[in-house]
């Protein structure tokens, strides 16, 4: 008797907070993310409607190294910790559904030593964010992992602030200590500072990253591999050319990757045939001398503001050499 | 032992019941420590030996419930407990799943008829139970897990940074100790309540300590009186002249300082709050027995002077507990006077503020058995407190992997 009751109540409180849990998501996603600097970039996408010719996708690489300002009607679609999974979607999205798109004329996508690591999966936060654009019951059949984006899709319509507390101390920190300035962020670009030359040891530095980062997954994942090759198809079928970035690691760190895989030639083979599609550019030259310039970078895989200028000045010229741009 | 008929026969199995257990703890724990520090020993001898070490796997919580074992056959022996004959209750006792691997350490005396009679299913029991797991979740992913992180950055570059940033290093991780060791008390405390056992208390508010004496009655309880019960009486405890209970409390502590690992820095830990003891033994401190401002909300100006002291000194000595070498530890406290690298202050900020809401609702509790016994309040209040609570801990929670700081020992 005593165990129904105390199983009643706690089945009662299951429910109220579930309630009282779907209330403080939708306040997070209507207070504290609607300044976040992930849904910044998205409206600042939906609200302008002058029409786009270069769309960049990816990850931080992107994020932090393409400044669309030196790239003129261009755009900074990425997300930190995009793997191909959610940019195969959200590109679908885009392509579908926004007529910005409708004038592209070339989409640049990621493809570096860091872009298909296992351990790109781990992360599809925030959920709410990326059921916008992703079908999380799928994603789990291919990922064969149903239970863990079913419970993605919960998180996403009933805990949007799971695990996101950050974006809470971000937000109370520029609203009640940064005088409420917002960070700059560029079509999508966000500046960062720091100069990784500063750094004494620069190869422990960059072992320890590895080390962290890659854990003991794959250099390439086949699921990643797979949706990469589903996005160039995807550009294909919408008559786009992809251009890939081979985002510039510095050097130390591009040697920490290759020391911690052995194999690491035979495991980029995998994705080869792709980037050897019809279609497709791969743009190696263009970044390969960066790698030697660690004052351009703000940590061993990304580039600073500095960084991304160049960085961006140099697809500029090279874009030029193909189609004359205004 | 319990039916053996002479006086010698008893000890005799005794010893031979605590040889077994000790040797294997010893085998696993200390097996590569002995063999490397006698080596080390004799190499200053100008004798070179190879030490012989091997490559042994420790099982977690060895240390834990091999001290419970220990002292089911030490309180047989002394004929405080009747030996149990069914062998299912004795292994659950060993290896009941919510304390097995970081206590709190359970006497036989307690935990083994809690196996023996019938459980009936108490709710009150079962939703305290629930609040101390809250509260222990709440302690251990949200407060220890998110500072650890600063403290982990200072203690591994601690040759960096500026000697204020190791103190705040050393205030976050004496904060982070407490907070994920009894967070995982809580835990394992409310988990068995809801299976119908009382487990011992294992903490107590060490922080609001007005001496040594009440931090050690207030900080890890059950291993605390293990020691006492099973080594610093036997030893004489403090029935003996004042010199002798200077060297029972040393050993014992230092003792106690091995237990936690098999490495000289430990050891030091243990020995240092050893010596802490002595001026209280001499000049004879105050025994406390409540907790502080007992019927007061806030302390005397002296009463938080002696928190603040107590605080400090045994913070202090964790400099040796949460150092890898004894050269670390030194290298520690010489930075002290160092300048250097800051960490970020947003950081340090939030990291103090989630010192602030655990020492703060604490000490508001602290009359209470844990952090969240909060059965007094209307109903509505508790579900909100609750609610606010679970939801606190999914958004600020550290949900990747970081084992409890006590699991390794």
């Amino acid at each position: 008797m005593m165990m129904r009751k105390f199983l009643l109540n706690l089945f009662v409180f299951s429910l109220i907070f579930l309630v009282f849990s779907s209330i403080l998501s939708q306040l997070f996603e209507r207070t504290i993310m609607r300044d976040s600097m992930l849904l910044r970039t998205e409206h600042h996408f939906l609200k302008d409607s002058e029409p786009l010719l270069f769309l960049f996708m990816g990850d931080s690489h992107t994020k932090d190294g393409i400044n669309p300002d030196y790239i003129p009607q261009s755009f900074n679609f990425s997300t930190t910790k995009q793997s191909y999974i959610q940019t195969y979607y959200t590109l679908k999205s885009l392509l579908e559904s926004h007529s910005r798109t409708d004038s592209l004329q070339m989409i640049f996508l990621p493809c570096d030593l860091t872009t298909f690591g296992s351990y790109r999966l781990r992360n599809f936060d925030p959920s709410f964010y990326w059921d916008r654009y992703l079908d999380f019951w799928e994603v789990g059949q291919t990922l064969d992992d149903r239970p863990r984006f079913l419970w993605k899709q919960l998180e996403a319509s009933t805990m949007s602030y799971l695990n996101n507390g950050s974006y809470i101390i971000e937000y109370v920190g520029w609203r009640w200590f940064g005088g409420g300035k917002v960070k700059p962020q560029l079509n999508g670009h966000t500046p960062q500072p720091g100069d990784f030359s500063l750094i004494s040891d620069q190869d422990s530095f960059s072992r320890d990253r590895v080390q962290r980062l890659f854990g003991e997954g794959q250099l390439v994942d086949p699921h990643l591999a797979d949706y990469f090759a589903r996005t160039v198809e995807l550009c294909h079928a919408h008559d786009l050319p992809v251009v890939l970035l081979n985002f510039p690691l510095v050097r130390a760190y591009e040697l920490a990757i290759k020391e911690y895989y052995p194999d690491w030639q035979e495991q980029m083979q995998t994705v080869e045939h792709i980037v050897n599609t019809p279609g497709v550019i791969l743009l190696t030259e263009l970044t390969n001398d960066m790698s030697e310039t660690p004052r351009w970078f703000h940590d061993p895989g990304h580039l600073n503001s500095g960084g991304a200028i160049e960085l961006s000045t140099r697809i500029k010229s090279w874009i030029e050499n193909q189609i004359p741009l205004e | 032992m319990h039916q053996a008929s002479g006086e010698r026969h008893r000890t005799t199995l005794m010893i031979i019941s605590l040889t077994t257990n000790i040797g294997l703890l010893g085998f696993f724990k200390y097996f590569n420590f002995f063999a490397a520090s006698l080596a080390d020993a004799l190499l200053t001898l100008g004798l070179e030996a190879n030490p012989i070490t091997l490559n042994i796997i420790l099982p977690v919580g060895i240390s834990f419930y091999t001290f419970q074992t220990l002292s089911y056959t030490i309180d047989i022996y002394r004929r405080q407990l009747e030996p149990t004959r069914d062998a299912v209750a004795f292994f659950a006792f060993v290896s009941f799943f919510p304390q097995l691997v970081a206590g709190p350490i359970e006497r036989a005396r307690n935990l083994l008829p809690q196996f023996l009679r019938p459980r009936i299913f108490d709710d009150v029991s079962a939703r305290d139970g629930l609040r101390q797991i809250l509260w222990g979740c709440i302690k251990k992913v949200v407060v220890a897990d998110n500072i650890g992180l600063q403290a982990d950055k200072v203690f591994a570059d601690y040759g960096d940074y500026s000697g204020l940033t190791l103190v705040i290093g050393l205030f976050l991780f004496s904060v982070q100790v407490y907070c994920d060791f009894s967070g995982y008390s809580d835990i394992a405390i409310g988990t068995a309540r809801l299976f119908g056992f009382n487990l011992m208390r294992n903490f107590a508010y060490p922080f609001f300590s007005r001496n040594i004496t009440e931090y050690w009655r207030r900080w890890h309880i059950s291993l605390s009186s293990w020691f006492r019960d099973y080594l610093y009486i036997p030893m004489g405890g403090s029935r003996v002249p004042t010199w002798r209970k200077i060297v029972n409390i040393v050993t014992t502590f230092t003792i106690s300082g091995l237990w936690h690992g098999a490495s000289w820095h430990f050891v030091a830990w243990g020995f240092i709050n050893g010596i802490y003891f002595i001026p209280g033994m001499l000049f004879k401190s105050k025994k406390y027995t409540a907790i502080v401002a007992m019927d007061r909300l806030f302390p005397n100006l002296k009463e938080f002077l002696q928190m603040i002291l107590t605080f400090s000194i045994i913070t202090f000595s964790l400099i040796f507990l949460r150092s890898d070498t004894l050269t670390d530890s030194w290298g520690f406290i010489r930075g002290f006077g160092q300048s250097g690298a800051h960490l970020q202050s947003t950081q340090v900020l939030l990291a103090l503020l989630y010192c602030a809401l655990v020492i703060g609702i604490e000490w508001i509790q602290r009359r209470r058995e844990h952090g969240l016994q909060i059965d007094h309040w209307p109903k509505a209040i508790r579900w909100v407190t609750y609610c606010i609570l679970c939801a606190l801990f999914l958004a600020f929670g550290m949900f990747e992997e970081r084992a409890f700081y006590y699991f390794q020992f």
